[in-house]
């Protein structure tokens, strides 16, 4: 504890990790088809370093879901191996719907619980065929559903919200906020989501064709996801968020979780497109809160965009007209306030 | 200064005795406080005081279970505490949000006194700062400023701002708070007053004074406290008082006439439950007019109109900016101070840059706030409803169907067998539902105690219907 810049604790707490994943299948689909942008598009640096040069020259190719959870179940066990007592809650959001995959609620209703691998270190088993089997599971009763409905709710956004909440009552109810400051360090809790869909909560304002998949699932998204926010803000919470879309592709930034990892203090990044997925999950994303600054440290943040969403149209709008009794926000100006009247 | 050594407050005891007459008790009693809380001080209901009063018998009031075992009487209880906090009012209110509040600050020599512990000044401070914190993070859009009355004159310790760091750091500096003499009210409330007099009408103007002594030495001449007070009604200032030593019959005409609270603290934690009555955002009583439209038009089209210093346009919509934050690059001149500095906020009409949010921007006058500002008062907009307890006989019937955990944290629900046994003691419990389970009207899913709880408190979204 000499230096500022060199403190950081020696030890930290257990650690959970709570992981929302999107599994919409729309996104995936339109991830799995990711085509290389046309090089004469992008032209290459003036003088490239080395580095930017292999990078520049790495493809960027599609990821599909499997590809991408291989990646990812390497991720979550190297997060339970990393500390003795780190645990891993996962939830899946599809479209409008969302699920807790791991750990199963009511145990394995099947006739056999997890097959014991003498080779595999158990808890890794646990969580390899526990998510495996929650996401078959999730995937088959979407399949269903879609079905039923005619594909009606597939153009739904991904459930991301209703996600957070649940997380956020499963951490209040398994590891509460400590009664008063002065109490030893508790565990420590993050969430990670990660995001397949393009330009979640954001939209282009212009077409309504947009306006429907984008924007409408903001519609008590928005004030979901800010309270959401606010929630995680007062227990400490970061939610670092992960965007798999590249920007390549030309989609939108999700600019609500981005504004979301800016004001829990998490980390947001988006994926270049360009593979090494294993390897920046676990260069941004492995590190404990505590530690990310020294000795690790963090991806720069982009420009944030504080942008909001009108009430009336459920527009994005950077210059609102605002109520000034219940703060309300219009993208028109109106005689009376729609809200509070 | 003779005077001020010399002057030696009464002890609270001896003041007591004749204060206090047939109908002016101690404070909160009088007026019921919303959240109804068992309180073992102060006069009871039936309007004796609280030395008067039976004894309740609190252990009468737990019952055993069949094995004789009190947890499951024990945990009815806190579950009952619980629900009486979760159970609001659902009337909608209009409530300010955008607040200004002057915090006036008694430093007489009273707050010297050791009747509150340590001292009523180191305890007044050290819930100060929790308190600035608190109400910033419930009125973000609020700004606060701090009037400290001694020596009979009033200072600005901290002029009207909405950084919560400046004050804490004026309150933490012990040097500059020294208490000395006696206090003045009126020159309090002037100076609060007339440091509020440039703002809209639109926004809530209100003033809390933690008052220590037991008398205000108010100026000679020709104006009284009694003028100001009319001059606090018109000027639609909501003055609060908390006196930390006996009820002031000024005092509490100031506080009723301008639609404040007045409220007499009898211990350290009546003190900060009093104080923190005033965080949430008051209801707003006087309708504002509705002509704001056009006004709020022409400072959107008018450029500059609403420069630095002009008050904003009164009026209901109020155009605001959303910035971009910028990244923590290079350093880059703001507007504001015109310093070269990292990071800012662009305006997004002029493209200025600004050191920090919420602000007028400099060059288009455009108020400038951060969307996350906003958004912490969406939840009064959107409150969550109360959920309902499921009746124990319903929760029989449908019991195959209902979902077997919590819809929030996954928990399980207790299931018949269960039920059977603790039905004695969770029958009984009023707004407590026996079955263990609260359902949401609208999304029909049904959430445990905790999760209710959390909803309501804190999170403000229903997990079910938000997917």
């Amino acid at each position: 504890m000499t230096t500022p810049s060199a403190s950081f604790p020696r030890s930290t707490p257990p650690s959970l990790l709570i992981l929302i994943l999107d599994i919409h299948p729309l996104s995936w689909s339109l991830l799995s088809s990711i085509e290389p942008p046309d090089p004469l598009d992008s032209p290459p640096p003036i003088a490239p370093a080395e580095h930017h040069y292999l990078l520049a020259r790495a493809p960027i190719g599609p990821i599909t879901l499997p590809d991408f959870l291989n990646v990812l179940l390497v991720f979550l066990n190297s997060h339970l191996a990393s500390r003795w007592g780190n645990r891993v809650v996962v939830f899946a959001a599809s479209a409008g719907k969302s699920k807790l995959l791991y750990p199963t609620a009511g145990g394995y209703d099947g006739e056999e619980g997890p097959k014991e691998r003498p080779n595999v270190y158990s808890p890794f088993g646990m969580l390899d065929q526990g998510l495996e089997r929650g996401l078959k599971d999730m995937i088959a009763e979407e399949e269903t559903r879609m079905d039923d409905q005619d594909g009606e709710g597939l153009n739904d956004p991904p459930a991301i919200v209703s996600a957070m909440t649940k997380a956020l009552c499963y951490i209040n109810r398994h590891s509460p906020p400590p009664s008063s400051e002065s109490t030893a360090p508790t565990n420590e809790t993050r969430i990670l989501v990660i995001n397949a869909t393009p330009g979640a909560g954001s939209n282009s304002s212009d077409n309504s064709s947009s306006t429907k998949s984008g924007g409408g699932g903001m519609r008590g998204g928005y004030v979901g996801l800010m309270n959401c926010v606010f929630a995680a803000q007062k227990a400490k919470i970061p939610i670092d968020v992960l965007t798999l879309p590249p920007a390549s592709t030309g989609t939108e930034a999700p600019i609500f979780l981005q504004q979301a990892s800016h004001l829990t203090e998490g980390v947001y990044w988006r994926w270049n497109g360009r593979g090494g997925l294993l390897q920046y999950l676990h260069t941004i994303y492995l590190a404990p809160p505590a530690l990310r600054q020294t000795p690790f440290s963090q991806p720069p943040q982009d420009a944030v965009d504080f942008r909001a969403v009108c009430f009336c149209h459920h527009d994005v709008v950077d210059v609102g007209f605002v109520c000034s009794v219940c703060l309300s926000i219009f993208c028109k100006p109106l005689p009376v306030c729609q809200m509070c009247k | 200064m003779a005077v001020d050594t010399a002057y030696q407050p009464p002890s609270p005891g001896s003041d007591d005795v004749d204060a206090i007459s047939e109908d002016d008790r101690p404070g909160p009693s009088k007026r019921k406080s919303k959240t109804v809380r068992s309180r073992e001080h102060g006069a009871d209901e039936s309007g004796r005081q609280a030395w008067e009063g039976m004894y309740k018998r609190s252990w009468d009031v737990v019952q055993e279970d069949a094995e004789g075992g009190l947890q499951a009487a024990v945990d009815s209880l806190i579950a009952r505490g619980r629900r009486k906090r979760a159970l609001v009012s659902e009337t909608p209110l209009r409530r300010s949000i955008i607040r200004h509040l002057f915090i006036i600050l008694d430093l007489s020599e009273s707050v010297r006194d050791k009747d509150f512990r340590p001292t009523r000044f180191d305890l007044l401070l050290t819930y100060l700062r929790t308190y600035i914190v608190e109400w910033f993070d419930q009125n973000p859009l609020g700004q606060v400023g701090v009037v400290l009355i001694r020596d009979r004159l009033a200072e600005t310790l901290v002029p009207m701002g909405g950084n919560p760091q400046d004050i804490l750091a004026a309150l933490s500096d012990k040097r500059k708070l020294e208490p000395s003499g006696e206090a003045s009210l009126q020159n309090g409330l002037l100076m609060a007053k007339g440091g509020m007099a440039h703002l809209p009408s639109s926004s809530s103007l209100e003033t809390l004074t933690l008052f220590s002594s037991i008398s205000t030495s108010d100026p000679d001449g020709s104006y009284s406290i009694h003028q100001l007070l009319n001059d606090l009604v018109q000027a639609r200032v909501r003055s609060s008082i908390i006196s930390l030593s006996g009820e002031i019959k000024i005092c509490r005409q100031i506080a009723e006439r301008t639609g404040g609270k007045f409220g007499v603290a009898m211990d350290e934690d009546h003190l900060r439950e009093l104080m923190w009555e005033s965080i949430p955002p008051p209801a707003q009583t006087v309708a504002a007019s509705t002509m704001g439209v056009r006004s709020a038009l022409a400072a959107g089209g008018s450029k500059g109109a609403v420069g630095k210093g002009k008050p904003p346009p009164a009026g209901d919509l109020m155009i605001m900016g959303f910035p971009t934050r910028l990244p923590t690059g290079g350093e880059t001149m703001c507007v504001c101070h015109g310093l070269l500095k990292k990071g800012g906020y662009m305006c997004p009409r002029c493209g200025s840059k600004l050191c920090d949010v919420p602000t007028d921007c400099e060059v288009c006058g455009l108020m400038v706030v951060s969307s996350p500002h906003l958004a912490r008062s969406f939840w009064f907009l959107f409150p969550v409803a109360n959920y309902d307890t499921l009746p124990y006989d319903v929760g029989m019937q449908e019991f195959g169907s209902l979902s077997p955990t919590c819809s929030g944290c996954d928990v399980d629900f207790p299931t018949v067998d269960e039920l059977g046994l603790n039905m004695g003691v969770a029958a009984q419990a009023d707004g407590v539902s026996p079955t263990g389970r609260y359902r949401c009207a609208k999304c029909k899913s049904d959430f445990c105690g905790d999760c209710d709880l959390y909803i309501h408190d804190t999170l403000h979204t229903c997990p079910g219907c938000s997917q």
